[in-house]
């Protein structure tokens, strides 16, 4: 649906645990892989083999006591560090004790889905260090770097890990990939699943889900399906839009002989794609029937214009003839991306002689409700709208709607 | 634009006793946008009334709950645990950890205050609070982290803490303390790259100041000054509402358009006169008279207005982004244009189905005429000869007056000239003229006089690219799916444009237009809207102003070339007959082969068995033609004939495209006949068999065109044809064409 990289975790390119020493002040203690990350400014030293100086972001990572306790991410000139900087006050040498773990990437990573997981961390090992003095006792501490060593090699290579600390404290992460928030769902909007989602489904799934699930077949609209799964409108909006956010399904129109469709501008390059033109043959064509050509396919499309019924426009070519299954064949268009349903935006002209009586219908006639919105609304079919809007405008029906404009787009 | 945009920053810091300080900042209390802390329940109608702790819930939310959703901050008591507070490190630093997500569960409520010295003088705290305060930071310390180490200056800066995004490009003075311009990539780039100041010198306001500067002897001491930072500060967008990566997208457009920008000019002001300096030095010492007097942070905001360039540029900076307008700065007597790009916002948001014609995000070929700064969410149309330009109305709605620049007295004879032919320009700009003809009106070079000073039009608002319409409004529109404005207010206005005219309502009109391209014949907009020669005036200034509102989007032509069985077959017989000929006469070479091939062009046309070569049998024609294909001297004279200049790549593309071509002679379109395979360039033979020379001379001319990209006004364009002998084309080759209208 959207870019390719939504899935692709950014890589690790670094851990590292940082300290305030009472001594030194600032400084890496343990970094997995070593010696990465350059701490010492030796004047005669060579930059370049480190990935940057840690003095130079030190007071991001060992901050004054207004940044601990936050998410911090700060950029060098290739790179991010994302930390979660922890102040903990006790019987320590100068009062406070400051220790913060970070993790690094490259500068154009998208860090969303590491920020649970550094604050997880950060809470994990504050426990430990007011439990047992974990961070700052000596001997304890080191079993950090070999914690180090597992978070990245972990999350690296398999996304999740679980490092026991002691018998109290484990970390246990799971990198979740980062989706978008999926669009409002819509009554009259039509889900079609990506995936084949009765095999998916679990005993322990939200019993709503598994009642949604069960109608999603690329025909039923979204009320319709909580009228058949016989569950409150809100629930089953919820659980689409749940279906959506994970990718797995995608919304199109409701299927109708009286839709209008129109190309959009990727047809130019999407009808030159094989995964179009091989696929949209055995898609579209009702089992037993010999599957047309591509070009008749794709002349086919370039026939559905605005102001033109999908109804008419079967008529006009022959397309039952043909084997071609209508709806499968517009569907195909609208997932694909290179054609578009066109509505109907019906909008009362004002008239001077009769006011609006004020039914609920004639307020929604203003251009920005559209007929399907309105038809699942009051839960009627196009020609019964139509005749509706032919009377509401006083018009003589057959295309004249008389005060009501309808405008497609 | 920037609906994040908190606050712009101005931070400076010293190695001697000033140490960091915030010198100015802009708007005086910049407040974050309210977000929770943990998720509320979703919806008032999903609360059960069986639910015990709902039920509570519902019954408390009676007398708000209408405010509920929009006013999170609500008088419930229920709602303030849901909502966020950044903790007011100064005070009581226990409140931060109020935040569900980052509270580890136990341990974290030290009672102590620290951090700040402040706390400790409670007199004067309120007004010190109020300069000292800011997103519940104490200044001094937003300005200490906000001026990083010398390695972290000189490039882009962002530190992002909770909700807070810091962006900037810190810069600070030479390691042998001085200000100036050195020769590596940062600073010299950053001094050479104030874009917008160079543009705006075209725009008259400040040509004079900027040459000069430079002549000067650089480096004016400075006394105190290491770093200076101008920081724009936005509330982190919520990543989950876009694509992944467009955040930081958006934070580099901001980076570059802005920080990068005003750092730029600051930077050179400072190394040519120390003024970024001497500018802190007032602004401090104001501050600090006001903050004994005792008056409120407001009251110096204002004032520092008055007496510093920094500050006004800052207001003027924040409040354009807001207004999404073309901030109009002056520092220092430079004049700087900045804007952001007017759908930058959307990168925050998920996928709009934009299908508005215009070129998407990885149209980089398109979009590369307009330049890297236009080229990103602009949305613009392709910038190409055969678009039109269609003038805005001023920002005060009045109309654009390309004279008002010439009354001027400062101008010489040559300035006047060129003045003089933007004029011309100005006002022969139409939509019914191509850029290309206005650049032969004009004389003009398209790419190098022309299209600098449509980019300039379209960068200031005052123009956009839209498509040629039709002299007598024969152009195809369609309504755009969507509309900025609510219609019922577009009606209005148009009414006002249109009232003493015979021009039906908006909607009459909409409604007409839409409804028209359902129409075989007579689709376009005279025969649907306007049907009078008489009202065509009136009715190109209803175009015009519904493609100033993005009303109307002109649908295109395109043609593909279909290569049907009919025509495959008949070529693939013309090819083996052609063959099997010129084998016979060139008696001496490949014997074997070349028998095969005779016998197989006998099966085809006889039916009969092959009677050479018993291997034959066993195969099918068009395996038998597979297996000659083997050899490669077969190959090369299978499409000999068909071989112009293309040489060795000819024919290696054409053992891949023979391959699936060949497989089978089902139709199949030719995708892009500019580049035809032999074996293509041997079916648009075909197809032109029996046609009269003219049309068959033209089709082989403008076939190239046919891929189904191009426009027809681009083919009209290239070609230099006119529509009618497009039309013609068009019409002589019906069979094999299929045209597609849709946007562009």
């Amino acid at each position: 649906m959207t870019s390719d990289g939504d899935s692709f975790l950014p890589r690790i390119q670094s851990v590292f645990y940082a300290t305030f020493d009472d001594k030194k002040g600032r400084k890496i203690v343990y970094q997995v892989p070593e010696g990465l990350i350059g701490a010492s400014p030796l004047p005669g030293e060579s930059i370049s083999k480190y990935l940057f100086n840690f003095n130079d972001i030190s007071k991001y990572v060992i901050p004054p006591p207004a940044l601990c306790g936050r998410l911090v991410t700060c950029a060098t000139r290739n790179h991010r560090l994302i930390g979660y900087p922890v102040e903990l006050r006790g019987k320590y040498e100068r009062v406070y004790f400051r220790c913060n773990l970070c993790f690094v990437f490259e500068r154009q990573a998208d860090l969303s889905c590491y920020e649970p997981i550094i604050r997880k961390i950060a809470r994990v090992f504050t426990a430990c260090e007011e439990e047992s003095g974990f961070l700052s006792s000596p001997q304890k501490s080191a079993a950090i770097p070999a914690i180090l060593e597992q978070l990245y090699e972990d999350l690296n290579s398999y996304s999740e890990t679980s490092i026991s600390i002691d018998a109290f404290n484990s970390i246990e992460l799971k990198i979740f990939p980062f989706y978008p928030n999926p669009t409002p769902v819509k009554d009259w909007m039509v889900p079609v699943a990506l995936i084949n989602l009765s095999r998916r489904i679990e005993p322990n799934w939200d019993l709503t889900m598994v009642k949604v699930c069960e109608h999603i077949d690329g025909v039923n609209h979204v009320s319709r399906i909580a009228h058949l799964a016989d569950c409150d409108l809100d629930l089953a909006r919820e659980a689409i839009s749940h279906l959506l956010y994970y990718q797995v399904i995608m919304m199109i129109d409701i299927f109708q002989y009286s839709n209008m469709y129109t190309l959009r501008k990727s047809v130019q390059w999407l009808a030159d794609e094989p995964h179009v033109k091989d696929e949209c043959g055995p898609y579209v064509t009702r089992t037993g029937k010999p599957v047309p050509d591509w070009p008749k396919l794709l002349h086919l499309y370039s026939r559905l214009k605005v102001g033109k019924t999908v109804f008419e426009w079967m008529q006009e070519h022959d397309v039952l003839d043909d084997g071609i299954d209508v709806r499968r064949f517009t569907s195909f268009g609208v997932i694909k991306g290179f054609l578009r349903r066109v509505h109907r935006w019906p909008i009362l002209l004002k008239s001077s002689e009769s006011p609006s009586n004020g039914h609920t219908m004639l307020t929604l006639l203003d251009g920005e409700h559209h007929t399907d919105e309105l038809c699942s609304k009051f839960e009627v079919g196009w020609p019964l709208l139509e005749q509706w809007l032919i009377a509401a405008g006083d018009g003589k029906g057959d295309g004249d709607y008389g005060r009501v404009a309808i405008i497609h787009r | 634009m920037a609906e994040s945009l908190l606050a712009l920053l101005l931070v400076t810091s010293s190695s001697s006793a000033k140490g960091s300080s915030l010198v100015y900042r802009w708007p005086p209390s910049p407040t974050s946008s309210p977000r929770l802390a943990r998720p509320r329940p979703p919806q008032p109608s999903l609360r059960q009334v069986d639910n015990p702790w709902r039920a509570i819930d519902l019954v408390e939310g009676q007398d708000g709950c209408s405010t509920v959703n929009e006013q999170p901050a609500a008088d419930l008591p229920d709602e303030e645990d849901y909502v966020w507070k950044r903790a007011h490190v100064t005070k009581d630093r226990t409140a931060s950890f109020s935040q569900a997500s980052s509270v580890p569960a136990s341990g974290r409520n030290s009672p102590s205050k620290e951090g700040s010295f402040d706390v400790d003088r409670p007199d004067h705290l309120s007004i010190r609070d109020e300069y000292d305060n800011l997103f519940g930071y104490s200044s001094e310390f937003l300005a200490g982290i906000l001026c990083p180490q010398p390695p972290l200056c000189h490039q882009k800066f962002e530190l992002i803490v909770d909700d807070l995004v810091f962006i900037g490009h810190p810069v600070c003075r030479a390691a042998d303390g001085t200000w100036r311009f050195t020769p590596e990539g940062g600073k010299s780039s950053s001094r050479g790259r104030g874009p917008r100041s160079r543009d705006s010198s075209q725009g008259s306001t400040s040509e004079s100041t900027h040459v000069p500067h430079i002549e000067e002897e650089p480096n004016a001491q400075s006394e105190w000054l290491d770093t200076f930072h101008f920081v724009i500060v936005l509330s982190l967008p919520d990543p989950s509402s876009s694509a992944s990566g467009n955040v930081l997208k958006y934070f580099d457009i901001l980076y570059k358009q802005l920080a990068f920008t005003v750092t730029a000019v600051l930077f050179q002001e400072q190394v040519i006169s120390n003024f970024v300096e001497r500018e802190c030095e007032v602004l401090g010492s104001v501050k600090e008279d006001y903050i004994s007097k005792g008056e409120p942070f407001d009251t110096y905001a204002r004032y520092a207005l008055q007496v510093s360039s920094i500050a006004p540029a800052m207001k003027t900076l924040y409040e354009s982004v807001k207004s999404r307008t073309i901030a109009q700065i002056t520092i220092h007597n430079l004049a700087l244009e900045l804007q952001l790009p007017p759908y930058l916002d959307s990168l925050l948001y998920g996928d709009d189905d934009g299908d508005t014609g215009c070129v998407g995000e990885d149209d980089v070929d398109e979009g590369a005429a307009w330049g890297g700064d236009m080229s990103f969410a602009w949305r613009l149309p392709a910038l190409a000869p055969w678009k039109a330009l269609l003038l805005l109305d001023g920002p005060d709605g009045a109309n654009f007056d390309p004279s008002m620049n010439l009354r001027g007295p400062h101008m010489s004879t040559d300035e006047r000239k060129l003045a003089m032919e933007l004029v011309k320009f100005l006002t022969m700009a139409s939509p019914r003229l191509q850029l290309a003809d206005m650049a032969i009106e004009l004389d003009w070079d398209l790419e190098t006089q022309l299209y600098p000073i449509v980019r300039w039009l379209v960068y200031h608002r005052r123009a956009k690219v839209i498509d040629v319409v039709h002299d007598g409004l024969k152009s195809v529109f369609t309504v755009s799916p969507t509309f900025t404005t609510p219609l019922s207010e577009l009606t209005q206005q148009f009414e006002l444009a249109f009232s003493n005219s015979p021009v039906p309502p908006l909607p009459r009109v909409l409604s007409a237009i839409s409804a028209a391209n359902g129409k075989q014949v007579d689709n376009h907009f005279f025969a649907t809207v306007v049907r009078s020669r008489d009202l065509i005036p009136i009715y190109h200034d209803v175009v015009e102003w519904m493609l100033k509102r993005d009303l109307l989007i002109t649908l295109h032509l395109r043609i593909r070339i279909v290569a049907t069985s009919d025509v495959k077959q008949r070529a693939r017989l013309l090819r083996e007959v052609a063959k099997a000929r010129r084998e016979s006469m060139n008696s001496n070479s490949g014997g074997k082969q070349r028998e095969e091939v005779i016998a197989d062009f006998d099966f085809l046309e006889s039916g009969s068995s092959p009677s050479s070569n018993g291997r034959w049998l066993s195969l099918s024609p068009k395996s038998a033609r597979r297996s000659a294909r083997q050899s490669p001297t077969m190959r090369r004279s299978t499409i000999l004939d068909d071989e112009d200049d293309d040489g060795e790549k000819g024919s290696e593309e054409a053992e891949e495209d023979d391959d699936d071509a060949e497989d089978d002679e089902s139709p199949s379109l030719i995708s892009d006949p500019g580049r035809a395979a032999p074996l293509e360039r041997s079916w648009l033979a075909v197809m032109s068999e029996g046609k009269e020379d003219h049309i068959r001379m033209r089709f082989e001319r403008i076939n190239q065109y046919f891929d189904g990209k191009k426009t027809d006004d681009e083919i009209l364009y290239r070609a230099e044809i006119s529509r009618r002998q497009l039309r013609e084309v068009l019409h002589h080759y019906d069979e094999h064409l299929q045209t597609f209208l849709h946007p562009s």
